[in-house]
């Protein structure tokens, strides 16, 4: 049995018995709180809430007025705030019938909290038709890429049962994320599996094992409106527009999120072309009645993908200028030198004479720099690299000095090698044995700058024989079929539906569009995502 | 997972109690459910009935003769014009809002059953097409016997002089023509149907445009009714302005009145 769902589709299934109860009147209204409008927008449009008869939406911060006859659906997160603000709307008596569901299973006490609250006001426990709690931590950005909103556990948990999988959880020992991991496992102890269910293996490595993909300059589609445009829950506002490049609606988006951005640019013109002519065709078609009822049936469709596709020329159209204008190539190719440990003249760099566009390109050179410390760079090209850069922010400041002191104490430390995670010196302490780990780890480093850590890492376990024993020593398996810890064996890809990659300190597009390439290789579905979807700036700005 | 009797059990309440609220039905909500009700089970009836409709032969089951497609037709457009006229009825119910958000809600509803009639329409549409395809075939068809009834007519002519009596005495020739004669009057009755589904097209295009209109209309009375709102409080403060700076002129004025009525009262008393 495949894992034939995407988690966009699943989560959607998950979602529609809550918004389409079985009630006589149709129509309902929709209050939600930030978190779960988070799981909503990513999912649905107004035109399928419509669909659904809802006729409007509200999150529960906004000023609402009475409306009674309707019935209201509450889909909230299980916390103090909201279910004061529920009760809240109870006593301004709102709505006259009410049904509630939580994003995730509520504790007994604020179930306890809700219901005395609501018992002191008449008639309000009378209005609540149903109490649903579901399993919906997680933020579905694409089919097999996912926002866990730092709710790691729970949303894992999520979307194991989303995908309705049996899970193989693999983490490595002695980590940060051990605990994480355990966690998860005291959870899953609790459900029985369907052994029809396919195997799904859950990674969950160290953001330690690779912070270069974070920080790099990417040259993807996806990664480079992130970087530049910031997309937040699948939107990007550009000039006081907002773009929705959810995958579900947005095909082309689906197809040229992971391509580079040239092959990206190329596919939206196709696209463009290939629109053009169908109009050509169908404006032709006037002669008979028959084929002039049928181009009117394809107007909607046609005016949908012609704002798709207008939409990717604007966005497309201003990631060149960005890019022209920051020489953002420039940036990604000097990144793939450093990684390859090739040596850079200063000439590489393509100083602008306008020291506007100098001073924009602050973060670019702050990355590049900080690339330069995480590789070992040579300490004197690097200084003189630091002149010519000369950051002035004060904050990128604090970060490369951050950077710099604990690049220093890593060197001046014997016992551990020389390349130390310094996620972990910043965020807790390095465990003493584990040595192995990071041995193993600077061997994928040798080969930095063709593949990522990650991808590495999956290929050593699912694809390279001789590296098992050496894996196993870091990694433990926990397997949700005999409900125990299991032995690493070679030959699991065999065994295994899917893989699922989770880094619990941050994610990026840059490396979704690694592992997509990876994925397509060993012809195996890989979901990918994190606590919270990072670029570049974001994530540097932790280490002020 | 449902949890409702937990949380009534940390209520201390039973479900069983029947929601009040229930009971008391919004006559709007009440009246849209009705019609959307009536469309659905529009589009569904279209539904089942469209394989019977669109079945070139009876391999696939009983198929609809002309007589029953005209009238499953006629029955669906008499009720799509009825959805058409409750919903038109909707409109002045909008007025009644007390609220913004009502207003709203009542808005989206009216838009929601427009979609769905909508919906209804396109697909009668795929019926109506179907018979304007298949009129159209006979059509080519009845053009190409046309062309050869005239080649008949020219040769006929041609050799009208060589028919014999003996001939036309033929009852096969007589029956010949006779089938010639119907053959003419049936592709006359396809030309006029041909001629109604135009127009009924046409009708359909145009009903498509005014439910767009309608829409735009509504959103019109909509910005409409806010700013009157709008006014609406303005005014209303306006007067409540007035009432009060009127109260205080009149307390203004009464009192100037009665000082100059005890003004000349004095003056009169001093007089006296």
């Amino acid at each position: 049995m495949q894992i034939n769902t995407s988690l966009i589709y699943a989560q959607r299934d998950a979602l529609t018995p809550i918004l389409k109860p079985e009630i006589r009147i149709p129509w309902k209204i929709l209050c939600y709180d930030s978190y779960c409008e988070k799981r909503l927008s990513t999912i649905y449009r107004v035109g399928d809430l419509r669909e659904m008869c809802i006729t409007l939406h509200f999150n529960l911060d906004q000023n609402r007025e009475r409306l009674y006859g309707v019935t209201a659906i509450y889909f909230i997160q299980p916390i103090q705030l909201s279910i004061e603000k529920l009760v809240e709307d109870f006593n301004r008596d709102l709505y006259s019938e009410v049904y509630i569901n939580f994003s995730s299973p509520i504790e007994n006490n604020l179930l306890e909290f809700m219901a005395k609250e609501l018992s002191k006001i008449s008639g309000a426990i009378q209005k609540i038709q149903k109490v649903y709690q579901h399993n919906l931590d997680f933020v579905a950005l694409n089919h097999n890429f996912f926002n866990l909103e730092n709710q790691i556990v729970n949303g894992l948990f999520s979307i194991i049962l989303a995908l309705k999988v049996q899970p193989l959880i693999l983490f490595q020992k002695n980590s940060k994320v051990e605990l994480i991991a355990k966690e998860l496992i005291e959870k899953l102890k609790i459900l029985e599996f369907n052994s029809d269910y396919p195997l799904l293996a859950i990674i969950l490595p160290d953001r330690d094992i690779d912070l270069n993909t974070l920080i790099m300059h990417s040259n993807t589609y996806g990664a480079l409106l992130h970087d530049t445009l910031n997309i937040k829950y699948n939107k990007v506002k550009l000039e006081d527009q907002v773009y929705d490049l959810s995958p579900q609606y947005d095909n082309l988006w689906h197809q040229a999120c992971n391509m580079a951005l040239p092959d990206a640019i190329d596919k939206i013109n196709t696209e463009l072309n290939d629109w053009t002519s169908q109009y050509q065709q169908v404006s032709q078609q006037n002669q008979e009645i028959s084929s002039a009822l049928s181009a009117i049936d394809l107007v909607p469709q046609m005016n949908q993908q012609k704002k798709m596709v207008d939409s990717h020329l604007n966005l497309a159209n201003q990631l060149t200028q960005i890019t022209k204008q920051k020489s953002l190539d420039k940036f990604y190719q000097l990144g793939q030198s450093i990684l390859q440990n090739d040596l850079l003249a200063i000439n590489d760099y393509p100083q602008s004479e306008d020291n506007q566009i100098e001073s924009s390109k602050e973060i670019d050179k702050l990355r590049l720099l900080i690339l330069m410390l995480l590789n070992n760079y040579n300490q004197q090209e690097f200084k003189k690299f630091e002149q010519l850069f000369q950051i002035k922010n004060e904050k990128y400041q604090n970060i490369l000095s951050n950077f710099k002191q604990r690049v220093a104490s890593n060197q001046n430390n014997k016992q551990q090698s020389v390349y130390k995670s310094l996620f972990a010196a910043i965020t807790s302490k390095m465990p003493n044995s584990g040595k192995g780990l990071l041995k193993n780890f600077q061997n994928f480093l040798l080969q930095r700058g063709k593949k990522s850590a990650i991808v590495q890492m999956l290929e050593n376990l699912f694809l390279n024989e001789l590296k098992i024993d050496e894996l196993q020593s870091i990694l433990t398996m926990y397997d949700s079929r005999v409900k125990n810890i299991s032995r690493l064996e070679f030959g699991l890809l065999s065994t295994i539906k899917g893989i699922l990659v989770c880094f619990c300190d941050g994610a990026c597009y840059n490396e979704y569009a690694e592992l997509n390439d990876f994925a397509k290789s060993i012809n195996k579905q890989i979901i990918y995502g994190g606590n919270k979807i990072y670029n570049a700036e974001e994530f540097l700005l932790q280490f002020q | 997972m449902d949890i409702t009797d937990k949380f009534f059990d940390a209520a201390g309440m039973s479900q069983l109690k029947q929601s009040v609220y229930e009971k008391e039905s919004d006559y709007f909500n009440s009246y849209t459910q009705q019609i959307y009700t009536m469309v659905i089970t529009i589009i569904q009836f279209m539904n089942i009935q469209k394989e019977k409709y669109i079945a070139k032969s009876n391999l696939y089951g009983h198929t609809y003769s002309d007589k029953e497609r005209d009238d499953f037709d006629h029955e669906v457009q008499t009720k799509i014009n009825l959805c058409s006229e409750k919903i038109k009825g909707i409109q002045d119910m909008l007025k009644l809002s007390k609220t913004k958000t009502e207003y709203a809600h009542k808005e989206i509803v009216l838009g929601c059953l427009i979609c769905e009639l909508n919906k209804g329409i396109l697909i009668f549409k795929e019926f109506k097409l179907y018979r304007q395809r298949q009129k159209e075939r006979i059509l080519q068809l009845t053009k190409l016997s046309k062309v050869n009834l005239k080649i008949e007519e020219k040769k006929s002519q041609m050799a009208e002089s060589d028919v014999s009596q003996k001939q036309k005495d033929d009852p096969l020739f007589q029956e010949n023509q006779q089938l010639l004669k119907k053959y003419n009057n049936e592709i006359k009755e396809i030309l006029s149907i041909q001629q109604q589904i135009r127009d009924i097209s046409s009708s359909l295009q145009r009903m498509q445009e005014i439910i767009a209109h309608q829409e735009k209309l509504t959103e019109e009375i909509l910005i409409e009714a806010n700013e009157s709102l709008l006014n609406i409080e303005k005014a209303n403060k306006h007067l409540i302005n007035a009432k009060k700076m009127n109260e205080q002129f009149g307390k203004r004025w009464g009192l100037l009145f009665f000082s100059m009525g005890i003004i000349l009262l004095f003056y009169d008393y001093i007089n006296a």
